[in-house]
């Protein structure tokens, strides 16, 4: 009996000791990433003004007095002169290889190729003219064993069936080698849909990587932020502050502050040293997809989820910021959105693009208490633009296309002047 | 010298020790009748110095029972347990409601009690809407040794080792270094080796 007892204890000692792997299979879809190889001086080095082409994968937009820019991801920037906002017509394409990301400052566009970050004169919308150009900004050269440096990715969706023993999730998770280059800076397609919109100063919608504040470049990558000083000499890569949080989005200047939007944060940093930016106060808030828009002593935050996006959960909101004091940020408000993307400020009312669902617009004549004044259904925006000069003309970027609205008297209704699709 | 008085009184003598083992120092197991018990478990791997490794589980759950005997009692209980777990590298998050039945057998009746114990249940997944995991239902099963320690009260502490099992099927997307997403379905089988500590009173 003894034994008895001696013998199942051991045999389910055995059977515990034995069995604490995990069994099962797990299905996986993603991006499979190929590496593209290339001659880097060869890139540099071609002509900058090319014929216009149709749009076919956009990326950033900017809407200046005269003119719209839209990028053509990895390609370049499609100019488009709005001198009549009834009638747009492409007049140029700005050959920027490896291009996602630009911002726009008084005809001047800063935007990154590959390594490098260019400033571009489009002061003749006809005739785009190098300005100059900041070398390997963003990292040190990677190559292959042929020399030939490493200029983007390929992708390709994969779908595979994996057991417990494979150890698959490092070729797609971890962070190898091949993946510690530029590429961190690129937005994830998932987050933000391809027209997805936002450059420049003044007019500039809430979803930018690149920004720029007292004559430097700020460019934000997944974890770090890249300064260049835009200098009388041309461009000066002057700085790169790695680690100063994760995930992050967008990135906007106000006064002497940055602030910049990650899926579970607002980080203000202060620039009063532009070169050394400082943090200055971490706003904590759930995980989602967050453009941020900073006024005058408030900070407006949407918050973003949606069940299989990259930003999952069911929290759709507008936050209220009291930022008077950058040290100790306060939430006012939290308004309930369907969808929030981007916004705008125009004069005193904060319009917010609600994707698919329209577009709503707020009162904000107590900016720290928006009250919704209407939502339009009959429009599909991502992103709101205002015009720099008219002051009731406002582009929207939707799944389609770009289109721009007379905004009516009232702010009722608004009433379509253009489109360009693609 | 354990256990001076291993035997129960017999009921015709003093109803209130029928079904109890009690020692000279005025410590005593039960044996018979209702009983109710909380415990709480974590995975043995939590004690892993290597964090990145590690695959947490955390349970807590409480029952009710009957014991038959010196030996054998069942129970029927309710629990909430959460288990990390790994498979091809990804890891995966899961939050069951248990409801369960189970068995005990004591192997011997010496003062420190050791015993064999199982259970099979029924996990409910978590709401589809606003949970930050996202999985089905489950079945789960439980077995290990433990050891009952006696006491002068009515509560008596316990403590087990055991190895669960939790089936789980869901999807779970993750975001690769380039910022694209990744897509996982699973349909797994989990395995965790846990240290469970409890109470029981009747």
């Amino acid at each position: 009996m003894v034994f008895m007892k001696n013998l199942l204890l051991g045999l389910i000692a055995f059977s515990i000791i034995g069995c604490t792997t995990d069994y099962g299979t797990v299905q996986v879809t993603y991006q499979e990433a190929t590496a593209i190889y290339g001659d880097i001086d060869e890139i540099r080095s071609q002509p900058l003004n090319e014929t216009i082409r149709e749009i076919n994968n956009p990326g950033k937009i900017y809407l200046g007095s005269d003119m719209i820019l839209i990028g053509e991801e990895q390609e370049g920037i499609h100019v488009i002169d709005n001198t009549d906002p009834v009638n747009p017509t492409a007049v140029n394409f700005i050959n920027i290889p490896g291009n996602r990301e630009f911002f726009v400052k008084d005809n001047k566009i800063f935007a990154e190729t590959y390594y490098d970050v260019v400033k571009i004169d489009v002061s003749d919308m006809q005739n785009a003219v190098l300005d100059s150009r900041a070398e390997f900004v963003f990292q040190d050269v990677w190559k292959n064993a042929q020399e030939e440096t490493l200029i983007g990715f390929s992708f390709k969706e994969v779908t595979a069936e994996l057991n417990q023993d494979d150890d698959f999730s490092k070729q797609v998770l971890a962070e190898n080698e091949i993946y510690l280059d530029y590429a961190k800076n690129i937005i994830p397609k998932s987050a933000l849909p391809s027209s997805f919109a936002g450059s420049g100063s003044k007019v500039s919608g809430t979803a930018n990587r690149v920004t720029y504040s007292d004559e430097h470049v700020y460019i934000i990558g997944n974890n770090s932020m890249y300064i260049v000083a835009d200098e009388a000499q041309g461009l000066n890569n002057i700085n790169k502050i790695s680690n100063i949080g994760e995930g992050m989005e967008t990135i906007f200047p106000y006064e002497n502050n940055l602030y910049v939007g990650s899926r579970s944060a607002v980080n203000i940093f202060n620039i009063t040293d532009p070169r050394q930016p400082e943090e200055a106060y971490e706003f904590n808030h759930a995980t989602a997809c967050d453009p941020v828009l900073p006024a005058d002593g408030v900070a407006y935050v949407t918050l973003r989820t949606a069940d299989f996006s990259a930003c999952p959960g069911n929290i759709n909101s507008l936050l209220v910021l009291d930022t008077r004091d950058i040290h100790d940020v306060d939430q006012k408000e939290e308004i309930a959105m369907s969808s929030p993307y981007g916004m705008t400020i125009k004069g005193n009312e904060l319009y917010v693009g609600e994707g698919e669902n329209g577009l709503k617009i707020f009162d904000i004549s107590d900016k720290y208490k928006p009250e919704l004044l209407r939502t339009i259904n009959n429009v599909k925006a991502y992103d709101v633009i205002p015009h720099p000069t008219i002051g009731n003309l406002i582009l929207t970027t939707g799944p389609d296309g770009v289109s721009q609205y007379l905004v009516n008297e009232n702010g009722e209704s608004l009433t379509l002047q253009s489109s360009i699709s693609y | 010298m354990d256990t001076v008085n291993a035997q129960s009184y017999p009921p015709d003598v003093n109803s209130q020790y029928f079904g109890v083992i009690q020692y000279d120092d005025g410590t005593y197991h039960d044996t018979y009748g209702f009983h109710y018990g909380f415990a709480i478990a974590i995975g043995l791997d939590d004690f892993s110095t290597d964090t990145t490794q590690h695959l947490g589980a955390a349970h807590i759950d409480s029952y009710l029972g009957w014991r038959f005997g010196k030996k054998v009692s069942l129970t029927s209980g309710l629990g909430f347990e959460f288990n990390e777990s790994r498979i091809a590298g990804f890891r995966f998050d899961t939050q069951f409601l248990t409801f369960y039945l189970g068995g005990r057998y004591n192997l011997t009746n010496t003062k420190y009690m050791p015993f064999v114990y199982g259970r099979v249940g029924y996990g409910f997944g978590p709401p589809q809407e606003g949970s930050i995991v996202n999985h089905d239902d489950g079945t789960n099963y439980q077995a290990g040794v433990g050891l009952t320690f006696p006491s002068p009260k009515p509560h008596k502490y316990f403590v087990a080792v055991a190895w669960h099992h939790q089936q789980a099927k869901g999807t779970e997307s993750f975001i690769d270094p380039l910022g694209n997403e990744i897509n996982t379905k699973y349909d797994i089988l989990i395995n965790r080796l846990v240290i469970k500590f409890g109470m029981e009173l009747n």
